[in-house]
């Protein structure tokens, strides 16, 4: 055990001073690696009709659950279907998933968090109020009910997530509105007979987005676990079309004979989320450095 | 007693509040329910047909009302597709899923306490680095991939535990535990992470209080000071979280029931889903969420009662 | 033989911006039953100081620097760390500045205190609760044994002033080291604490050592003072001989800070102009000379050594040359406060 010293060192940490922390945060290989995974995983999925894939549906069942090979990459699955082509089809899903429901929650729930902030009063009762109720449903339990309702499908799932994501930024940007509606730039604003949405957009909005934008970050591997959650249970896009959740579910059951078929979308996704989350948490204490700066 | 009384009240419209919704995410969303059971290629008329016998012709307030008085009496409907009563089926499923996430969390628990307190106080160890680090992939892995690994590494390679099947207390202690331990583990990899994380940044917070210090010049033993005077102060929030934690751990007993063959609330709500069984659905989701709303406000009185300022301030 | 005796005392801080020098070369001894007061604005070292003794400044980033600090035969600096945990609350008590924050708050008092003759005197639960009241009763604390089950936010600041010294006296340490046990407390809590360490080192003829930055304070308690400035004792004297021929212009400019000698103890160094300098970058020559009205070039060539003419010792170019007008030192009033 080193001495009992040192339990007071994070507090010198902490002091330690930006343009030093600046180089910590872009010289370590984690974030580097993991920007360089995301650019290309996101422009593969981006790229995917049109850089010669196989075709991620049609199988060739003499061929099925075939390991990884020169002529499949990552091999086939149980119906002989071209695991590279689906990973990359599936990763098109995950992002598109994950990129519209952040907006979607960042849009409606910033405005929302920004008008009950701003406002206060009754408007910040009632956003709030009706947020804390779809808080009140264990997320994933309340994504199953909608999706099953509004049916499986891209478009379905995405809104589904976006709208759990609701509450969250709402949360964000209200308690940052609060902050900011009472500085001198905001109060200066209506001094001078500035109008509402002006000083919403332009005073406090600007301000906003660093916090919103840290989390949106952390909320787009959230929303990838999530899209893979439902896919699992069959509830993200409708098959044969590819989610890294649903080809996991599908394939569990050879995970004996061809763990591959498993493993490789898993992996895929994991990668992924993690680089998210090594980006988001260096975000987050890039952004914490420049709020305490302030 | 005031407060106690606005408490009640607050309750009351949440609970009111979570009924509206459960009813609104079935009925008022575009997507059909007779079209939904029938599947899209039933014609009109057995779509109306249906339509007329599950009353979804009718005004939606009253059977808003309808519904609601029902549910207040114990009858949360039935379940479209084995016509069981919605109520018989949740209570029958409770036992099983009640297990999973109490183990879970005892499992998740047992491995966060004491590695969050000791990356908390060697804070910028290699140690510490290694703990953070592992949390954060822990935290980046989806719970079914957790439970595949688990399934892959311990029942299809080494053969030691079952990988699915569930054997329920009846069958004894030592059969069920080992039904229940790879689902629990699963579950328990997934949330030890999101406590781990809380513990260390809330204990690194408590640690440059001065009363550590005034312990530390007593003389006192760093494990002293690190479970007596540091974790009693850290505990508070983690019992807040925990509580937060459990719609986490509904959600995530949804994916593990279903990988391991649970008969549980989760494995029912994923059926349901994946059947459009909306009725179950309803009645099992207005279950869940007036628990979950009942389990935080009992998180919340036990904060309370534990928590000596919070308890003296009620009371003066 | 004194009870301590500190020698070429130095902790350093490493930083991003440098090693910051909070302790350099300190030099002191405090005999048993006599008190050595430490006094200087906030910022001059005394707290890191008080903390070195006992080796409580986390390490990193500390740096313990150099110099001994012998107590009954044993350097504290070289000592394993489990042997000074047995020093740490026994032979060796401090008490913190603030008693809203250095008592945990979600453990009783009872508790709090009765941890202290568990570990060092090996008590049980209920002989420590025992002796946790005739503590309590010591310090004052009108007590029954409900007392002990209260939490510390029940009590009033003073209140806990005096559980933290019971606390600290529990093992009845040959050393208390008090850093600024009195100003987070109103003038009359003030009073009746200082009032109360006097009388409990009477009682048991401990050392202590009194920090502040309240020239009043340290004088109303101190056999002996010494003034810090910039990590270092820059003028160190019995007590009289400090107030009737203090040699340092700084230790003046401490006084004259002061808007009234006579007023209660509180009082902080408001007045004094500017700021003492970063530790991170002390000035070559003396660490006062750019707030110093008698400095000259000479003062910010060369660092003063400290001096010893007879007891008074102090570390100066140009110390001042005859006394103040004379003025007897009234350590705190009319009350009968205890003088030594």
């Amino acid at each position: 055990m080193r001495s009992a010293a040192s339990v007071l060192r994070p507090a010198q940490e902490r002091r330690r001073a930006p343009a030093l922390l600046w180089l910590r945060v872009h010289a370590t290989p984690a974030p580097v690696l993991a920007t360089a995974w995301l650019v290309l995983i996101v422009l593969a999925a981006i790229a995917a009709p049109w850089i010669g894939l196989r075709s991620p549906i049609d199988g060739d069942l003499m061929d099925t659950l075939t390991p990884p090979n020169a002529d499949y990459w990552f091999g086939t699955d149980s119906l002989g279907r071209d695991i590279f082509s689906r990973s990359i089809y599936g990763a098109r899903v995950s992002f598109f998933v994950a990129t519209g429901s952040v907006s979607i929650g960042l849009l409606f729930g910033g405005a929302l968090g920004l008008a009950a902030g701003y406002f206060s009063g009754v408007v910040d009762r009632i956003v709030m109020g009706a947020m804390t109720v779809v808080l009140c449903f264990p997320a994933l339990i309340l994504a199953i009910a909608i999706v099953s309702n509004l049916g499986p499908g891209l478009g379905n799932v995405t809104i589904t997530i976006g709208f759990l994501f609701v509450p969250a930024f709402a949360r964000i940007g209200r308690a940052n509105t609060l902050v900011f509606r009472e500085r001198e730039f905001v109060l200066a604003a209506q001094a001078l007979g500035a109008m509402v949405p002006r000083i919403l957009l332009r005073e406090i909005l600007p301000n906003l987005m660093p916090a919103l934008l840290s989390y949106a970050l952390v909320m787009l591997s959230v929303a990838i676990l999530a899209e893979a959650a439902l896919g699992f249970l069959g509830l993200s896009v409708r098959p044969p079309e590819p989610s890294w959740g649903g080809m996991v579910a599908s394939e569990r059951g050879n995970l004996g004979e061809a763990p591959h078929a498993v493993f490789i979308p898993a992996l895929l996704m994991f990668l992924s989320v993690l680089a998210i989350n090594i980006l988001g948490e260096r975000a987050r204490r890039w952004f914490d450095i420049k709020s305490q700066a302030l | 007693m005031r407060r106690f009384f606005w408490r009640l009240v607050s309750l009351l419209v949440i609970v009111a509040a979570v009924t509206v919704l459960t009813f609104a995410i079935t009925e008022i969303l575009p997507g059909d329910t007779a079209v939904a059971i029938l599947g899209e290629s039933a014609t009109p008329d057995l779509i109306a047909a249906l339509r007329e016998e599950l009353g979804l012709d009718r005004p939606l307030t009253v059977r808003y009302v309808e519904w609601l008085s029902k549910a207040l009496s114990g009858d949360l409907g039935h379940s479209y597709r084995s016509n069981e009563a919605v109520s018989r089926m949740v209570l029958d499923r409770l036992p099983v899923t009640l297990e999973l996430i109490v183990l879970s969390q005892i499992l998740a628990l047992v491995v966060a306490v004491p590695l969050g307190i000791l990356a908390a106080y060697r804070v910028g160890s290699r140690l510490d680095r290694l703990i953070t680090a592992l949390s954060v992939g822990f935290l980046s892995t989806p719970p079914f991939l957790l439970g595949i690994l688990l399934i892959y590494g311990i029942s299809v390679h080494a053969g030691l535990l079952p990988a699915a099947g569930f054997k329920s207390l009846q069958d004894g202690w030592g059969a069920n535990l080992r039904s229940m331990l790879l689902p629990s583990l699963t579950l328990a990899l997934a949330e030890c992470p999101v406590y781990l994380r809380l513990l260390r940044a809330d204990m690194i917070t408590t640690l440059q209080q001065d009363f550590v210090l005034v312990a530390r010049a007593k003389g006192l033993e760093p494990h002293e000071i690190l479970l007596r005077h540091a974790l009693k102060l850290s505990s508070f929030s983690l019992v807040t979280v925990i509580g937060v934690n459990m719609g986490r751990l509904v959600g995530g007993s949804v994916i593990v029931e279903t990988m391991f063959s649970l008969p549980g609330i989760g494995q029912m709500i994923a059926t349901a889903a994946f059947q459009h069984d909306h009725f179950a659905i309803q009645g099992v989701i207005l279950l869940v969420a007036v628990g979950f709303v009942l389990v935080n406000l009992l998180v919340d009185a036990i904060y309370t009662v534990l928590d000596p300022r919070v308890r003296h301030a009620l009371r003066s | 033989m004194p009870a301590i005796n500190i020698r070429g005392l130095s902790t350093h801080f490493r930083t991003p911006r440098g090693v910051v020098r909070a302790v350099q070369d300190v030099s002191f001894s405090v005999g048993a039953g006599r008190t050595l007061g430490i006094v200087g604005e906030s910022g001059c070292g005394k707290s890191v100081l008080s903390r070195s003794i006992l080796r409580l400044v986390p390490e990193p980033p500390g740096i313990r620097a150099g110099g001994e600090v012998l107590f009954e035969g044993r350097d504290l600096q070289r000592l394993d760390e489990s042997a000074l945990r047995d020093i740490r609350g026994s032979a060796i008590a401090m008490i913190f500045q603030d008693p809203m924050t250095s008592l945990n708050p979600v453990l009783t008092i009872g508790r709090q205190i009765g941890e202290v003759l568990e570990r060092h005197l090996a008590y049980n639960r209920s002989k420590a609760r025992t002796r946790a009241v005739e503590l309590l009763e010591t310090v004052g604390v009108q007590c029954g044994p409900k007392r002990l089950d209260e939490y510390p936010h029940q009590l009033s600041g003073g209140m806990r002033q005096r559980v933290t010294i019971a606390m600290a006296l529990a093992c009845r340490p040959r050393l208390l080291i008090a850093d600024e046990p009195t100003t987070a407390l109103d003038a009359t809590v003030q009073m009746q604490i200082l009032i109360l360490l006097k009388r409990l080192q009477r009682e048991t003829g401990m050392a202590m050592i009194f920090i502040s930055h309240d020239l009043g304070a340290v004088a109303s308690v101190a056999d002996e003072i010494a003034v810090m400035y910039a990590g270092r004792i820059v003028e160190k004297a019995p007590r009289a001989d400090l107030f009737e021929s203090m040699r340092m212009p700084y230790t003046q400019a401490l006084l004259r800070a002061r808007p009234d000698l006579d007023a209660p103890p509180h009082m902080r160094l408001g007045a004094l102009e500017g700021r003492p300098p970063d530790l991170a970058r002390i000035p070559e020559g003396c660490a006062f000379a750019p707030r110093c009205s008698h400095a000259d070039a000479h003062c910010r060539i060369g660092a003063p050594p400290l001096r010893a003419d007879g007891g008074h010792s102090f570390a100066c170019w140009k110390p001042i040359d005859h006394a103040l007008p004379a003025e007897p030192v009234r350590a705190n009033g009319d009350d009968g406060s205890p003088k030594p």
